[in-house]
């Protein structure tokens, strides 16, 4: 059975369809919500109710356009909910134009970052943390998805100018957070 | 490797590490799905219209008022509803999917008659969509021991694929019998493109039976080159659906004032042909309502052979189905040709019988059918209570299957001429039930007349400024309740400055009252958020505030309340609303303004800063006022790093504010006699 053949059994009703669809995008989607609510069982709830409502909406799924987007970011955004509801909001401080790369360059691509991957994993991991859940949200959208800024403002149905702004705070934010780090 | 790179390995990598590959979700979302079909049906209530459907005429109960407190917390609209005033509403819902629908060609009129052994069969109408086929017919002189059989469609050269169940609904007396069957699957040309009409030579075939089922004879009715449509038809029944391995489909459900009949078939792959023994089900006039209706268990069910091999069964129910709209139907369990039982959750939801169909041209066959609901998409909305008065509208809406974390954060209210009315708006959840908000809009301007006559707009989205993804119309009709109103003119002087009730607007559910008063310097001056109106038992704080006069603004906003002369020319006048109404019996109203607040500068000049700091240390209260700016703007606000024991941050930043002079004492307190 092709993901075609899967679509259109489940529009039909039958739950046979999202078998397949299930056991093709869930990891991918338990990662994805994972990176964003940062609780690996909360991910998979997250996925879980993912699933779930795409079988209900599929009724309203145009089968020509590919499941995968369209299922990520239905992820994406219940995952984003899911976080705001299990923490606080964590405070967006002032975006900044800098280029947040450099500081995060000039560590990432140092001998010492090199010896020490997996300390470089984990301070981005910690960082992350403590990003507001929509900036982390619209960070694995932009680099883990790699989705582009317009695909991200159609998709959230936002201006481009408002998913610039999401990304530039997250990345502010991440460039002191980072930064911090390396200076300390 | 670049940052951006190394940024997208760091957290595949960091994703790898905790969310393993083996990552298996489907037990847990097959059995959820299976467990939760309830749910399901009610989120598949998808009651598709057509694009053009007609008006749903409906009405809410008269009785609505004495439920509003349940929806409603302040006390203007708690003394509404127990006051009871409300005694008629005439809400309409008007299905008003998006985008704008296009009038649509109606079915076409047959009237062809036949009479076979003293019945007289009349074929009324055809109308053929590209997924869904119907026709309706009569029938004369059937003696009590026969029944109608499910009609058989075929279409010429054309052959139906992707079958997704039928119905038949049957109604009227033993004199006259009226039907309505459709069924659904897909008919299409072989040049179809998804935009093009085609047409198909119609046969149809109309069976007697006996008491056993069988057919004794069938009326044949041909309709030759007959359209078949192409508008969308958004609403699914649920055809076939798995459980412990085993799917069964439902292939067809007949209703009759008498009894409903459904056909069961099961598909077992591993050889043990499970039959069905009993299955359940509710009826109702809409989803919303069918999971109120208690299961009706079936009565008699006859095994039917089939040549695919499917096990099949014609399961009775002895419930009538006149007027269904939707259903609801399970099996729990199966049992083999040893005794072994299978138990499992088969569900089907019907949001698409025939009795609930809209076919374009024709009457609804369900004219009873409920009020004030609309679908649209997966979700449903009811609107359950409405109100109106002068000063105040008031709805309470439940909206089934809507999205976790979604709200009504775009409504809209509209005159009958389409213009929208310039109101203040809040849509909150309420605590009676999940999905349930209360609406309250309080227009600028007074609404005149005896009766409100315009439309609701509710759009859902996740997040407010967002994009609604479904937009809700219900257009009202309903009484308004005039205000009454009151002119004290009443003048107090209190701390040197002189303040004026000029006048009062009372309706049951809200009071406006209209204020002038000398401002103790030209800053900005407000009626303090705590000043307090009560008429009769009922009290409550400032919901809403207009600026209307201010000698030192060049008289801005004058004119705004054109229905009231500012009768001063020194000073501020404004129109303060409070949701406390009139009980409709004598009683007093009391106005208390106990101070008069000055509203907060943009920049607090900072020897003001200091100097408050230096009195609050004395009572030893250390603070300090901090200002930022950032790209998107500055703020400020007060940091407190020491206070004394017990005392709130709130009751610190108070008193910061009386140091730097921002409240003006007063009080002054207006007792005004209300007479309806």
């Amino acid at each position: 059975m092709d993901e075609q053949t899967a679509i259109q059994r489940l529009k039909r009703g039958d739950i046979g369809g999202l078998d397949l669809l299930v056991h093709r995008y869930q990891v991918k989607a338990v990662r994805t919500a994972y990176l964003v609510t940062h609780n690996a069982a909360l991910a998979e709830d997250v996925v879980q109710e993912s699933f779930i409502q795409a079988y209900r909406a599929i009724g309203g799924f145009d089968a020509g356009r590919p499941f995968e987007p369209w299922f990520l970011q239905s992820v994406v955004h219940a995952a984003l909910k899911a976080a705001q509801k299990a923490e606080r909001q964590v405070l967006v401080e002032p975006g900044s134009d800098e280029p947040w790369f450099e500081d995060l360059l000039g560590w990432a691509e140092s001998a010492e970052a090199e010896a020490e991957t997996a300390a470089f994993q984990q301070e981005i991991w910690d960082a992350l943390q403590r990003l507001s859940p929509r900036q982390r949200a619209v960070v694995v959208q932009r680099y883990f998805l790699e989705m582009s800024e317009k695909d991200m403002a159609a998709q959230i149905g936002a201006a481009p100018g408002t998913v610039k702004w999401l990304l530039n705070a997250a990345r502010s934010r991440l460039r002191i957070l980072l930064g911090r780090r390396s200076v300390e | 490797m670049n940052a951006k790179t190394r940024l997208k390995t760091a957290l595949e990598t960091i994703a790898q590490r905790d969310i393993t590959e083996n990552t298996n979700l489907w037990p847990r979302i097959a059995a959820h799905i299976e467990r939760k079909d309830t749910h399901r049906m009610n989120a598949k209530l998808k009651l598709t219209w057509i694009v053009a459907s007609v008006l749903l005429g409906l009405i809410l109960a008269a009785t609505v008022a004495y439920a509003l407190y349940h929806y409603f917390n302040d006390p203007g609209l708690k003394s509404t509803g127990e006051a009871g005033l409300i005694t008629e509403l005439d809400v309409k819902a008007q299905p008003s999917p998006l985008p704008t629908a296009t009038p649509l060609e109606p079915a076409i009129q047959i009237g062809a008659e036949q009479m076979l052994e003293g019945i007289t069969v009349t074929l009324d109408w055809v109308y053929l969509n590209d997924v869904r086929q119907a026709l309706g017919f009569s029938a004369r002189g059937l003696p009590t021991e026969l029944k109608l059989g499910m009609p058989q469609m075929s279409f010429g050269v054309l052959t139906p694929e992707q079958v997704r169940g039928a119905g038949l609904a049957v109604q009227g007396s033993s004199e006259v019998i009226t039907g309505t069957y459709v069924i659904y699957q897909i008919v299409r040309e072989e040049t179809y493109d998804g935009l093009t009409e085609g047409h198909a030579n119609v046969s149809i075939e109309l069976p007697i039976l006996d008491k056993e089922g069988q057919t004794l004879k069938a009326f044949q009715f041909d309709v030759p080159e007959a359209p078949i449509h192409l508008e969308p038809v958004l609403g699914l029944n649920t055809y076939a659906t798995r459980s412990n391995s085993v799917e069964m489909r439902l292939e067809w459900i007949k209703l009759t004032p008498q009894e409903t009949q459904a056909r069961l078939c099961t598909d077992s792959p591993d050889g043990q042909n499970w039959d069905i023994r009993t299955a359940a089900i509710q009826l109702a006039e809409t989803t919303v309502a069918v999971m109120k209706v208690p299961p009706v268990q079936s009565q008699q069910l006859i095994p039917i052979h089939t040549e695919n091999g499917a096990r099949c069964v014609e399961v009775t129910f002895p419930v009538g189905g006149q007027g269904a709209g939707a259903l609801h139907l399970t099996v729990n369990q199966l049992t083999n040709s040893n005794g072994q039982t299978l138990d499992g959750t088969w569900v089907f939801d019907w949001a698409q019988l025939p009795g609930g169909v809209q076919i374009p041209g024709m009457a609804s066959p369900t004219p009873a059918a409920p009020l004030a609901t609309q679908v649209v998409g997966e979700m449903t909305a009811t609107l359950i209570q409405a109100y109106t008065d002068s000063n105040r509208l008031a709805f309470a809406v439940h909206i089934e299957g809507l999205p976790e974390g979604y709200g009504l954060y775009d409504v809209v209210l509209k005159d009958a001429n389409g213009n929208e009315i310039n109101a203040g708006f809040s849509a909150n959840p309420t605590d009676v039930e999940p999905g349930t908000f209360s609406i309250i809009v309080s227009p600028v301007s007074s609404l005149q007349g005896e009766r409100f006559l315009g439309q609701l707009i509710m759009g859902v989205s996740a997040a407010p400024g967002e994009n609604a993804t479904t937009v809700f119309r219900f257009d009202l009709d309903l009484p308004v309740y005039p205000a009454l109103i009151l002119k004290p003119q009443q003048v107090l002087v209190a701390n040197g400055v002189e303040m004026r009730l000029d006048m009062a607007k009372i309706t049951p559910s809200f009071t406006q009252v209209y204020l002038c008063y000398q401002k103790p310097t030209q800053n900005d001056w407000m009626i303090d958020g705590s000043s307090v109106l009560q008429i009769g038992a009922d009290q409550s704080q400032i919901e809403g505030y207009s600026l209307v006069f201010d000698a030192d603004m060049g008289n801005i906003g004058k004119g705004l309340k054109s229905d009231w002369v500012i009768p001063v020319n020194i000073g501020r006048c404004v129109v303060v609303g409070y949701p406390v109404g009139h009980h409709n019996r004598p009683e007093t109203l009391t106005l208390t303004i106990g101070e008069l607040e000055q509203s907060l500068p943009e920049v607090i000049p900072d020897e003001q800063i200091q100097m408050a700091r230096q009195k609050l240390r004395q009572e030893s209260i250390e603070m300090d006022w901090v200002v930022s700016f950032g790209n998107g703007g500055g703020g400020a606000g007060p940091v407190i790093t020491k206070k004394p024991e017990g005392m709130t941050d709130t009751e610190v930043i108070r008193r910061f504010y009386e140091v730097l002079g921002y409240y003006y004492p007063g009080p002054w307190s207006f007792v005004v006699p209300v007479n309806p």
